[in-house]
């Protein structure tokens, strides 16, 4: 696919498979693509006005750019959390429960059940159920994450995206998302944009190296990390430039 | 973008460098006490060991420290491996090297025959532990690629040295103190050898990632 701003050209001619159960890391410098691939894969460029894309995004075989195609439910099965924790102005419960809620749910227990799931599956149950009450604005940074990734999970996605979920964050909270992220794969399909070189080789299974709105190289993170094919890619990851 | 990291890079081979030289300069200077029975010679080896332990320490101080401060990814990770493997089999060397040393010592004063055979695995010896110095120092494949056939050479000549050694004991029991010795030194030749050869490979792994024909990451 390739994607346009009025007339700049941000994505050139970008083909790669996200596998189901795997976590993708996209990494690259500042500019190179790799967040607006990622925003495009749920529609948040639609937002955007002079975006424009040609070529196909697939999931699941469906054109998500398809006439057919409900946003609101692509959104839904594709969630995402970003760079900055943003909670709502709201008890955590609330924060847990709004999706569900914007969806039909509206049962006590069975909300109650989605909350504390949600907050299970993204380790973080045991430090917030006393606090359910409380504002979400009230935890800390780390928890506000963890929270958002379980507000994401609140609504059962297929796919979480993450734009650089830990990068406000200190070592202790990183390393908790990332021990989450590792155990959340056996569930859903992930795909993280980074700037931590070493997070993207610590957890994810794929990686794809963009730059200047092209994907230099994909493949096996292992590999790409130990022998990556590119040169372009060794300078990057080696930090010889970018 | 990465003075500081180029610059510990650089520090790490210029002291690979230093002590690969020290290990040829050991090299040639046992093999010349033992050919020309240059007993001070042979001294100096042998007290000049701590050097390899002390080149060996600063190589693995230095190569932990960027571990730790710059986790290095892709050839840099590589090459530090590299250096960490290969400084264990430099300092073998060195070892081997003062072993024999130890054996031209003691035969200080005594008449020490030395066989064609011997010599002439010593001399190859000499190349090759030059060679994988070299494989290491010039990044190069194929100086790498030549020291098996090298080691197949010494290989052979250990055998038939320890066999002449065998029959010329059975013709004259006198002789076993000697041939003990000659045997002695062409084992740790060929060891020597097996070193020079590990050298080589860790020399392939930096620049291929296969060690062995196998891809190690």
């Amino acid at each position: 696919m390739n994607l346009y701003y009025d007339t700049f050209q941000a994505l050139i001619n970008v083909d790669l498979d996200v596998v189901e159960n795997e976590i993708t890391a996209f990494i690259g410098p500042s500019g190179c693509g790799k967040s607006t691939l990622l925003k495009s894969l749920n529609r948040m460029n639609d937002l955007v006005e002079s975006c424009r894309i040609t070529g196909k995004i697939l999931f699941d075989g469906e054109d998500i750019y398809g006439k057919k195609m409900n946003v609101n439910v692509l959104r839904k099965r594709m969630g995402m959390v970003f760079q900055k924790p943003n909670p709502f102005p709201m008890s955590v419960y609330d924060n847990i429960a709004y999706g569900p809620r914007t969806h039909g749910i509206k049962k006590k227990r069975e909300l109650d059940e989605i909350v504390e799931e949600s907050l299970r599956n993204a380790a973080i149950w045991e430090e917030l159920k006393d606090r359910l009450k409380k504002s979400a604005l009230a935890i800390s940074g780390g928890q506000q994450q963890r929270l958002c990734i379980a507000r994401a999970l609140a609504v059962k996605p297929e796919v979480i995206l993450l734009d650089e979920p830990t990068s406000a964050l200190d070592p202790i909270s990183t390393t908790k998302i990332e021990d989450l992220l590792t155990e959340l794969k056996d569930k859903y399909t992930i795909v993280i944009v980074t700037h931590n070189m070493g997070q993207a080789a610590r957890i994810s299974d794929k990686t794809a190296f963009f730059l200047h709105g092209e994907i230099v190289e994909f493949g096996k993170t292992i590999e790409l990390f130990s022998r990556p094919k590119d040169k372009k890619t060794e300078d990057y990851i080696t930090g010889r430039f970018g | 973008m990465r003075n500081r990291f180029d610059q510990e890079l650089k520090k790490l081979h210029d002291d690979l460098v230093q002590m690969g030289t020290f290990i040829e300069k050991t090299m040639a200077k046992t093999m010349s006490a033992f050919r020309t029975n240059d007993y001070a010679l042979a001294r100096e080896v042998y007290d000049n060991d701590d050097i390899a332990d002390e080149l060996e320490i600063k190589v693995e101080r230095r190569s932990l420290r960027i571990l730790l401060s710059q986790q290095p990814v892709a050839r840099d990770l590589r090459t530090i491996s590299t250096a960490l493997k290969m400084i264990t089999d430099m300092e073998r060397i060195c070892d081997q090297a003062k072993s024999i040393s130890e054996i031209v010592l003691r035969f200080e004063g005594k008449e020490f025959k030395k066989t064609d055979d011997i010599l002439q695995m010593s001399e190859k010896c000499v190349i090759m532990v030059n060679k994988s110095i070299d494989a290491f120092i010039n990044d190069s494949l194929e100086l790498a690629k030549e020291i098996e056939t090298l080691d197949d050479e010494i290989d052979a000549l250990f055998k038939r040295i320890h066999d002449n050694m065998a029959s010329m004991v059975t013709q004259d029991p006198n002789s076993v103190e000697q041939a003990i010795d000659v045997v002695m030194i062409a084992k740790y030749l060929e060891r020597i050898g097996d070193h020079a050869v590990n050298i080589s490979e860790w020399v392939v792994f930096n620049i291929t990632g296969e060690h062995k024909h196998r891809l190690l990451i």
